[in-house]
């Protein structure tokens, strides 16, 4: 931060990877002034675009030779851990893509040496950024609606209908299928809303992977005693994009959430009251891909100014990551789990 | 370059099931058009109004659209706008395949021109090496769809745009419009919703008086950084603007949102999505009242 500006380094540049580079670019007081990554065709083109970004094959020659303030890892979920361990061994704050690991397990670790060193950490659950779920949040905590009762959630996208290629449909790689890769936003969303996750009774299934699931349906009892349901699929027709959407009975009324829209009932009245993102909409000083990212960078650069520890940190992102294990857990031995502990 | 844009272009999101206002709405839209007679039954009636300009994606059922209009003898009374790439099957695809695998599909795509043109300039090796190259034939790939039918201008798509603009890539942008221009003989376009952005760094970068599509409505929807700066970039007359999210994706009124359009300096066109002939039919009407454009027969020019 010599002149003020925080010096960015990247890990992978794939999609999440390339977003995540020109919203930081374009951004007052940040700039990315180096990557690693393997692939030939993309190093071409970041090269080609932006010469001034230092390249290296290895993630672990950049952060030894290069200055930086920080990293922002958007490398596949196997790398996720090593890439942050290293990180902290040089004192270096981090961004990390979400799911923060392969498992819980392999997060331990981590965890336990960024809680230590007291250094900022953040786990890219974006979901926080999305003014709907922003505003569902709000109302459910306002306790407006009374006690939540129940609540239904689904995750889908139209996206695999065929065998897929690539690192996300190999476990080793990935850590699972669409429960770490996809579902893990709407894990966040309802420990966002609700708290922590006790229990979980799950099942999973595949048709088009062969080494991870490509469906996954569960019921999750809460610390608070509230329970309901989360299904999740990438390969449901009719998904363009992918889409949460969360129902929440409560004592006192109803509300619905998505990206697109908060929908919520009082008893009292039994009036529907509709905010749309057009309602709750922004603007951001960059767009590329989606409000939500732009917000999240920001985020997470005013942490690293004011030195405060953003609320998604590597503690949290453990703590989802503990859900998905339980889950896991569930679908194999067909019984209800506690999670970050054995069977309830 | 002069070109005759319309002054009112159809829009196709409900054509490939897209709603902004929210994916409800997009799967009940994707159900109203799988019947393609309902698509040709309101082009007709677009045409009969004297709407003559279509915006296109290059999705899978662009070109379905495409043959059924021809058939139906319609597609020779309409100008075509495409909007290319069709980004969000890319994003699908590279989450399934990823990056190196949808590439190759791409290529596997091509027509044989394309792949005697790379097999000249000595393979797909060649290309990765001239990531520039690349993207003029990414841009040929996608511009078949659209072989032997009047295409007006080519706009690329707002997810690439907007990459552009946030890693400051002069030189490919320069290098889509020269493309467009040189090899396909139309105007290059530019979709954004970072317009002011978009504005400051064409300028800077020598690019003079693109066409542009951007947002502009009345709520602000998706106007970065904001409505009034939207409004401010668009005072200085530096791009031909087509207006479009003017209902703000369905949220506003008609009669608001077109006199709110009204009120601004310097919209060149408006893209619109209609779903229905009553629909068009109010939506044509009030744009006509509120703004005074067309729909005159035919295209204007610029």
């Amino acid at each position: 931060m010599m002149d003020g500006s925080i010096d960015i380094g990247m890990v992978g540049l794939g999609k999440m990877g390339i977003a995540h580079m020109a919203i930081l670019n374009a951004l007052d007081g940040a700039r990315v002034t180096c990557a690693a990554e393997k692939q030939g065709i993309t190093k071409k083109g970041i090269t080609t675009v932006l010469p001034s970004v230092r390249l290296f094959d290895d993630y672990r020659e950049m952060l030894e030779r290069e200055p930086l303030d920080a990293v922002f890892i958007t490398s596949p979920t196997a790398l996720h851990v090593p890439v942050a361990a290293r990180c902290l061994e040089r004192g270096l704050p981090f961004f990390v893509e979400k799911p923060l690991g392969l498992s819980a397990g392999e997060c331990e670790g981590l965890v336990a040496t960024a809680s230590d060193q007291a250094i900022p950490t953040m786990v890219g659950y974006c979901k926080h950024f999305v003014e709907t779920f922003e505003r569902a949040r709000e109302i459910l905590c306002s306790g407006e609606l009374g006690t939540p009762v129940y609540f239904s959630s689904h995750m889908y996208v139209s996206q695999l209908f065929r065998a897929g290629s690539g690192w996300r449909y190999k476990k080793e790689s990935s850590g699972g299928g669409v429960l770490n890769i996809l579902a893990t936003h709407l894990v966040d969303v309802l420990v966002w809303f609700f708290g922590g996750i006790d229990k979980v009774f799950c099942a999973t299934g595949a048709h088009y992977s062969k080494e991870v699931e490509d469906f996954v349906n569960a019921y999750l009892t809460f610390s608070s005693g509230l329970a309901g349901s989360l299904d999740a699929s990438w390969s449901i027709r009719g998904y363009r994009l992918p889409e949460i959407d969360v129902t929440v009975q409560c004592e006192g009324g109803m509300l619905q959430v998505t990206e697109d829209y908060v929908r919520y009932m009082l008893d009292s009245d039994e009036r529907y009251r509709v905010l749309y993102r057009q309602d709750l909409f922004e603007g951001v000083p960059v767009y590329v891909g989606g409000s939500e990212y732009t917000r999240e960078d920001l985020y997470f650069l005013d942490c690293l100014r004011d030195g405060r520890t953003p609320a998604l940190d590597v503690a949290y992102g453990y703590r989802l990551q503990q859900v998905t294990d339980a889950m896991y857990r569930s679908a194999a031995s067909g019984r209800e789990e506690t999670v970050g502990g054995g069977k309830a | 370059m002069t070109v005759a844009i319309d002054r009112i272009i159809l829009g196709h999101n409900q054509f490939i099931g897209v709603s902004h206002l929210s994916q409800d709405a997009a799967r009940s839209r994707v159900e109203r058009f799988s019947e393609m007679g309902r698509v040709g039954e309101l082009v007709r009636f677009c045409i009969e109004s004297g709407v003559r300009g279509m915006m296109l994606s290059t999705h899978p059922r662009a070109r379905d659209i495409l043959d059924y209009l021809e058939a139906e003898g319609l597609a020779g009374e309409l100008t075509f706008y495409p909007l290319i790439p069709y980004a969000q099957g890319y994003v699908r695809r590279m989450n399934a395949v990823g990056m190196t695998g949808m590439v190759r599909e791409i290529f596997r795509a091509a027509p044989l021109s394309t792949k005697a043109d790379i097999a000249w300039e000595g393979s797909l090796g060649y290309l990765r090496k001239d990531f520039t190259r690349l993207l003029g034939a990414f841009t040929d790939i996608e511009m078949l769809t659209f072989r032997g039918f009047k295409v007006g201008a080519v706009f690329l798509h707002d997810a690439f745009v907007d990459l552009a603009l946030a890693l400051g890539a002069a030189e490919q942008v320069r290098f889509f419009a020269e493309h467009v221009e040189g090899r396909h003989g139309v105007r290059p376009a530019f979709v954004t919703m970072n317009f002011p952005l978009l504005v400051d760094s064409f300028q800077r970068w020598g690019i003079p008086k693109p066409l542009v599509m951007t947002t502009f409505n009345r709520a602000g929807f998706q106007m970065n950084p904001s409505r009034e700066a939207c409004e401010e970039a668009l005072g200085r007359d530096l791009a031909d603007v087509v207006a479009m999210s003017t209902l703000a994706a369905g949220y506003l009124g008609p009669r608001e949102a077109y006199g709110y359009l009204a009120s601004l300096p310097g919209i060149r066109s408006i893209a619109v999505g209609v779903s229905t002939p009553e629909h068009a039919r109010e939506t044509f009407g009030l744009i006509r009242e509120k703004v005074g454009f067309g729909p005159d027969p035919g295209a204007e020019g610029a």
